[in-house]
């Protein structure tokens, strides 16, 4: 139903919810139209019964405001505040353009626009963005005279509450004078800084001013009072004001002895923390980095070996080629020298001449002649049961050879 | 009057007492107040400092920024400036005070917090108690709830009763959640109200600095509060605000209970429309001849709300115009005010709308049987 009521009508009948000074309710325009007339006043009713639900006090009153806060009655700072609500409320509603589709109150529309424009409304200044401030209420300095805002009450115009700001200069210079005692530095010791803190500008790219960003303005603090404080020891030295603490100048301090012990608890404690991580991360490094190492390690030694051994033999053949010229060295006689471990198959080479054929092993599997001739485990019956190897020749005739081969 | 002088004399008794302690650095002999006690009090005459010839001393130090010729605001500050004239003289023309190491600067800070404050606020002021010698405490102030008019008179009577010509207020509200920092100057000077914010106390085991109970501080402003070779602050009340400071924080020079070297600075930034505060220990380095800063002490955060031309009373002068209460702030972050919930509703509404629109109904067939 709001959407399709007028701009203004909905404002006014906020307004006229609200403000219970106005002496009378707009007078009906002029009858220049009776069907009009007779809408309007059926519209007014409506509306107001409307109002309740739909239509929100965008306004905020210091009363309704601390009804949700039960626990201070205190007003005084509530009005100092502003809530930003007027100007997204004022966008919302301006943003509103598509209720003149709507066929049913179009015409009501219309004629309440024609009405206002004639001034039948004038009594009633909507320009109010729903922020209203009764006067008074909660203002914790009652003798204060300075309202600035609430000069236009009276009239009922609703204007949009600015924030009230004072600023008496010429009243703030003379409390300045007043305050001021006319000492000489030594005195006060009082220092300002020549150079600006260079924090409120935001950086040209984006992002938040440095203020916000807390270790540059702590840096921002630090130098300035650092600054300040070069200049201080230059005026002490000028004005004999003693400066630096002798070390054996004992005297009650700040913060107790106890304190500080548990500061330097916690430094320490920080620190090894720190110490520790360091620890972990390099010694994780260092397990990674060991195999690398030792595997290249490995293939130095082999690569060293095998070189000396190549040595060697080039000597020797060297050698022996100076002794006697035509004497072609066999690759795989070793000239004597050495224990003979070489070629791809040593192992299986010395032991066959060792052994002979098939060496120490070789014995076991192999057929004798008595073997061949031995019928003991022929069976005429033929089970095959528990067979044993395929290669028993017990099997066959006399000689045990396949029929075939 | 005979009992205000009456008052004004038992505290001098007890300053008496503070002048007769030994202090490490002034090699001054105790004097003998007495005689010239009554004489202090028989002259109604508006009080004025120490009045003495400039001697050649003061010359070479280039005379002081601060020297003003104006001889009558000197009037309104003297409540307790009685009886440091132990070499008085006839009143000079052009009222100055030299600086010999004397203790001449008489200032009394008034510390005290509210009822309702949280202990953090508590802790908070107990260390500025600790780091300021010139400071004077008292008992949790009761004000009820009658408004800015009883404070005012009652933080001035408190003042007066203990001869203190600052106070330093923090009020705490809402149990401590919201905590506001007064600071003014007593009988009828200008006072300010702070919002006090993200206040760290020297507990903290982050602040490992460590300095001499009582020794004088460097206040150290940034360019933007004027004053010196700055030139003038950004704003007037930034100057009133520097003046008051240098008022309240700044240890007199010669206090009994003052340390002779200089190991601390407290520094004063405006930024982000807020004042904050810094406490360093003053580290010096003999082989690099250079030094440097440790924070010691409280930090906190000032927001100027008023500037009031009356102890916390009386007309405004500076309405900070950025300030937006804390209760304020904390309901808006909620997310559930008046506004909130009216574009809720609204962007509720259009949605329905839309789907409304959407929804494409299928011809009702028997649409036309009653019509």
């Amino acid at each position: 139903f709001v959407e399709s009521r007028d701009k203004e009508a909905h404002i006014m009948a906020k307004n006229r919810k609200r403000q219970k000074k106005i002496k009378s309710p707009a007078p009906p325009p002029p009858p220049v139209v009776k069907e009009e007339e007779e809408e309007e006043e059926e519209e007014a009713p409506m509306l107001k019964e409307v109002d309740d639900d739909l239509i929100e006090d965008n306004g905020t009153s210091s009363e309704e405001e601390d009804e949700d806060d039960e626990e201070d009655d205190d007003n005084d700072d509530d009005n100092d505040g502003m809530e930003s609500g007027p100007e997204s409320i004022r966008d919302i509603l301006e943003g509103e353009e598509d209720d003149e589709d709507d066929g049913e109150f179009a015409e009501e529309a219309a004629a309440l626009r024609a009405a206002i424009a004639e001034g039948a409304f004038d009594g009633v200044v909507a320009e109010g963005r729903g922020v209203l401030r009764q006067s008074g209420a909660g203002e914790d300095e009652s003798e204060e005279d300075e309202d600035d805002d609430e000069e236009e009450e009276e009239e009922h115009t609703y204007t949009r509450a600015a924030i009230p700001s004072v600023n008496n200069v010429a009243a703030l210079r003379a409390a300045t004078a007043a305050v001021d005692r006319g000492l000489p530095w030594p005195e006060t010791f009082d220092v300002t800084a020549s150079a600006d803190l260079g924090l409120e500008e935001a950086p040209a790219g984006g992002g938040l001013a440095p203020v916000h960003d807390d270790l540059t303005r702590e840096v921002a603090f630090y130098e300035a009072a650092l600054g300040a404080v070069n200049e201080a020891r230059q005026r002490c030295g000028t004005h004999k004001i003693p400066f630096d603490r002798p070390v054996d100048f004992y005297a009650e301090m700040v913060k107790g002895d106890s304190h500080m012990a548990k500061v330097k608890d916690r430094l320490i404690f920080e620190s090894k923390k720190i110490e520790a991580f360091e620890q972990r991360k390099n010694s994780k490094e260092q397990k990674l980095r060991s195999k690398e190492a030792q595997s290249d390690r490995a293939k130095e030694k082999a690569k060293t070996k095998k070189d000396n051994i190549r040595a060697v033999g080039d000597y020797a053949k060297d050698v022996a080629s100076r002794r006697m010229p035509g004497f072609v060295e066999d690759e795989d006689d070793n000239g004597g020298v050495g224990g003979g471990k070489k070629g791809p198959n040593w192992k299986r080479e010395r032991a066959d001449k060792k052994f002979g054929f098939g060496g120490k092993r070789g014995k076991f599997k192999q057929n004798t002649k008595k073997d061949l001739e031995d019928m003991s485990k022929y069976n005429p019956r033929g089970n095959f049961g528990g067979m044993g190897k395929k290669t028993t020749k017990g099997s066959g005739g006399a000689g045990g050879k396949r029929p075939g081969k | 009057m005979g009992k205000n002088n009456s008052k004004k004399r038992n505290i001098k008794k007890s300053e008496k007492k503070e002048l007769k302690e030994p202090t490490v650095a002034s090699e001054q002999k105790t004097e003998d107040t007495t005689a010239t006690d009554d004489v202090e009090i028989t002259e109604e005459k508006p009080k004025q400092l120490a009045q003495e010839k400039i001697t050649p001393v003061d010359e070479e130090e280039g005379a002081c920024e601060e020297v003003d010729v104006d001889n009558e605001k000197m009037d309104d500050k003297d409540d307790d400036e009685e009886s440091d004239e132990e070499d008085e003289e006839a009143a000079p023309a052009v009222p100055t005070t030299i600086s010999d190491g004397r203790y001449r600067n008489r200032v009394r800070l008034l510390t005290l917090c509210s009822r309702g404050a949280s202990s953090r606020q508590r802790h908070l002021l107990s260390d500025l108690r600790a780091l300021l010698p010139h400071s004077r405490a008292e008992h949790k102030l009761d004000v009820g709830r009658r408004g800015s008019d009883s404070l005012s008179s009652a933080l001035r009577e408190v003042a007066d009763v203990r001869g203190c010509d600052s106070v330093l207020y923090i009020e705490g509200r809402r149990r401590g959640k919201d905590g506001y920092l007064h600071l003014g100057v007593v009988p009828h000077g200008p006072s300010v109200r702070f919002a006090l914010l993200n206040a760290h106390t020297m507990d903290e085991l982050r602040m490992t600095g460590n300095c001499l109970k009582g020794s004088r501080p460097v206040l150290t402003f940034c360019s933007s509060f004027g004053g010196g070779a700055a030139g003038p602050p950004a704003q007037p009340f930034l100057g009133l605000l520097r003046s008051m400071f240098v008022r309240a924080f700044g240890t007199p020079r010669g206090h009994p209970k003052s340390k002779p070297f200089v190991d601390r600075t407290m520094s004063f930034s405006y930024a982000d429309g807020k004042i904050w505060v810094r406490n360093y220990q003053i580290v010096r380095d003999a082989a690099a001849d250079s030094n440097s800063l440790v924070e010691i002490g409280p930090r906190f955060v000032l927001d100027p709300i008023r500037i009031f031309s009356g102890v916390f009373a009386g007309q405004t002068l500076y309405r900070n115009p950025k300030y937006v209460s804390q209760n304020v702030q904390r309901r808006a972050q909620q997310g559930n005010t008046k506004v909130d919930r009216f574009v809720r509703r609204r962007a509720a509404k259009e949605g329905r709308k839309a789907r409304m629109d959407a929804i494409e109904a299928p011809e009702d067939l028997l649409g036309d049987v009653f019509h």
